[in-house]
């Protein structure tokens, strides 16, 4: 894919968003105009109004500047944004796990009472680790526990917070 | 008035203020000199420890990590050509080359000193113009308030991207998602999704962490993936005109830390421009004026003092904008005004008049947290400059760790934690497709003010939209605001030709 076809595909997609929001989302999800002031639409709707108008201009742009690319038999420039399989995948390696940590802590709490309890805070410290290219096993467990015991102490008991 | 001015200083010379002031700065050039890590983000990370400290502590501390972040990105800049902050780029043109020659402990030195000299003379300027800005400023009505705010982010749409259209978007975004929560008007919810948790609105915290932090680790990872990592070896010379800057060095290029500290501060005092201008400015500048320019990019300590004054000049003068109109002119402001907000102040002309102790207080903290950069840069050099060496496999988990437990903090919520990593994934596709991040930072922070002011002004025109034709002040900023969006989409097209 050319970076002018990604361009044109990009804002494509934010237009149509666009229109949706304009179209339904605004209208449903916004309280109706109490009738003085101003109505709770009225800054959304120019927001988006003003994305639309925005993305259009240089939709057009843009399928103009392809257009004078092909009739002058100019080569297109290469997408250089890296949003790739392998790069999407990497960023889902790290997500995912993220998003599991906190519902685990609230399930089975940040650090065990008993032993042969999950730490959530500690798994997730060794899975990033290893994410990130630790194989040593002695930093792996060094730098999985003394953050996680460091930060607990610090907001459980500096800061007084109540922890998932 | 002058008992007022006396009583704020007093107030910052407290025990608990110079202690976190002190933490701060510390804690700052630690961030600064990891590559990767930088102001905005230390201070996007360390605002729920905010929570927790008292208003005037709290905004001494996140000062002081900005200060120290400034200073700390020409550690690694200056020893291993990899400046941790945008703004220490120029830095590394002449600090690289006396680091390779064995002086980069004399490079960092004049990194220090004329950090701490432009930052001085900006907060001088701060001190001296804010308060009168801010009384003209209260002149200034819902119309022209609504006015600059619009030209604002016009300018401001200019940062952290090369496309000021792409920069518009992401504002007007950043301004469409501050909408999210409860209508002013009304009080009903508006664009919630029926989630209740939003009806509250959305924290800045989640955001800041989310766009700052989280999604800058996983861009470096994924350059760590590409490049793997860098060879970081440093070797320091024992001689002592090797190591220290003598009194001559420094009375040497004086001179042009002054210039480049004047630059610097205009520069910052305009909202959108940011250090990195600055700093390039200046060191073009001190180029150019020196009787030497072909040793510049060679090991010139007048190079380092030019870019480092300038950007560290940045820092006071950016609470200008702040202080008097309530706009921030970079993302480390951007970030203040949600730690003002979160302890009950809203920046702005008025707090001059219903706080002007604690804005004293500020400018105490402020002169404090210059002289602690001096004194721990001096002592703790040498130990900063081994933190550049940590291993990126035992910082980065860290760090995500830091950000999930950060979120969580604000409010106590684990829908914060969700939504810190979606605005952190919105954060990686925006900078991916070159859509400014920052100015989706900035555009949703200033949304609250921009509607306030576009309410008020409907109220006060009684519907009537061409009252603002009898505001010419309104009428100028609208027009110059046209103006800028008009030529910049020009040239966009014909660039597109």
């Amino acid at each position: 894919m050319t970076g002018s076809q990604r361009d044109t595909l990009l804002f494509s997609g934010i237009v149509l968003c666009c229109v949706f929001f304009l179209v339904w989302v605004i209208p449903t999800y916004t309280p109706a105009y109490p009738g003085y002031g101003v109505p709770g639409s009225l800054v959304p709707n120019v927001a988006v109004s003003i994305i639309l108008v925005l993305s259009l201009l240089t939709l057009s742009s843009n399928l103009l500047a392809s257009y004078r690319a092909r009739r002058d038999h100019k080569k297109p420039k290469a997408d250089k944004s890296q949003v790739d399989r392998i790069h999407l995948g990497h960023l889902l390696l790290f997500m995912v796990p993220s998003f599991l940590l906190m519902p685990a802590m609230k399930k089975l709490g940040f650090l065990p009472f008993d032993l042969g309890f999950i730490m959530p805070g500690l798994i997730f410290m060794l899975i990033m680790q290893w994410l990130c290219g630790q194989r040593k096993p002695v930093p792996l467990a060094l730098v999985a526990a003394i953050p996680v015991g460091v930060i607990y102490m610090a907001i459980r008991f500096g800061l007084g917070v109540p922890m998932p | 008035m002058f008992e007022v001015v006396i009583a704020g200083f007093i107030d910052s010379l407290q025990f608990s203020n110079l202690l976190f002031v002190f933490i701060g700065v510390t804690a700052g050039m630690m961030a600064g000199a990891i590559p990767g890590v930088n102001g905005p983000m230390a201070i996007a990370l360390c605002i729920p420890l905010s929570y927790y400290m008292s208003p005037m502590a709290a905004i001494g501390f996140l000062v002081g990590l900005n200060k120290g972040a400034f200073f700390g990105g020409a550690i690694s800049g200056v020893l291993l050509n990899t400046p941790g902050t945008p703004e220490a780029a120029a830095t590394t043109w002449d600090g690289y080359p006396l680091s390779q020659q064995g002086k980069g402990e004399k490079a960092l030195r004049m990194a220090l000193y004329s950090s701490v000299s432009g930052d001085a003379f900006a907060t001088i300027v701060l001190i001296l113009v804010a308060a009168p800005l801010a009384a003209v400023a209260l002149y200034m009505g819902p119309p022209e308030i609504f006015a600059l705010i619009c030209l604002a982010m016009t300018i401001i749409a200019g940062l952290g991207t090369t496309s000021l259209v792409r920069g518009l978007i992401a504002a007007v975004l950043g301004i469409l998602v501050g909408t999210i929560g409860m209508e002013p008007v009304s009080a009903l919810p508006r664009l919630t999704f029926d989630i209740y948790q939003l009806e509250r609105g959305i924290s800045l915290i989640p955001i800041g962490i989310g766009m700052l932090a989280f999604s800058e680790i996983i861009i470096q990872l994924e350059r760590r993936l590409k490049y793997g990592d860098t060879n970081r070896t440093m070797s320091f010379s024992d001689k002592k005109e090797d190591r220290f800057i003598s009194w001559r060095e420094y009375c040497g290029s004086f001179r042009t830390i002054i210039r480049s500290a004047v630059s610097g501060t205009v520069v910052g005092a305009l909202p959108g421009l940011g250090a990195p201008v600055a700093s390039f400015f200046a060191y073009d500048q001190a180029k150019k004026k020196s009787k030497d320019p072909d040793a510049f990019g060679k090991g010139k300590l007048e190079g380092i003092a030019a870019s480092e004054a300038a950007n560290s000049a940045v820092v006071s003068s950016s609470l200008i904008p702040l202080f008097t109109l309530g706009i921030p002119g970079n993302v480390a402001a951007a970030m203040l005004i949600g730690a003002f907000v979160i302890h009950g102040m809203i920046p702005g002309p008025l707090m001059f008049e219903e706080n002007a102790q604690f804005i004293y207080s500020i400018y105490g903290s402020l002169i404090i947290a210059n002289i602690f950069l001096l004194g721990v840069g001096r002592v703790g050099l040498k130990t900063f400059c081994k933190l550049v060496q940590t291993p990126a496999v035992i910082l980065y988990p860290i760090i995500i760790f830091t950000c999930l437990m950060g979120s969580y903090l604000a409010q106590y919520s684990i829908f914060d934690v969700g939504l810190m990593l979606f605005f952190a994934f919105v954060a990686y596709f925006m900078r991916k497709f070159k859509f400014s991040h920052i100015s989706f930072i900035i555009g949703f922070i200033l949304a609250p003010i921009w509607e306030t002011a576009l309410q008020q002004l409907i109220i006060s025109s009684e519907q009537n939209p061409y009252m603002i034709f009898t505001r010419p002040v309104a009428i100028g900023l609208l027009l110059i605001t046209a103006f800028v969006v008009a030529r910049t989409t020009l040239t966009a097209i014909r660039k597109n030709k």
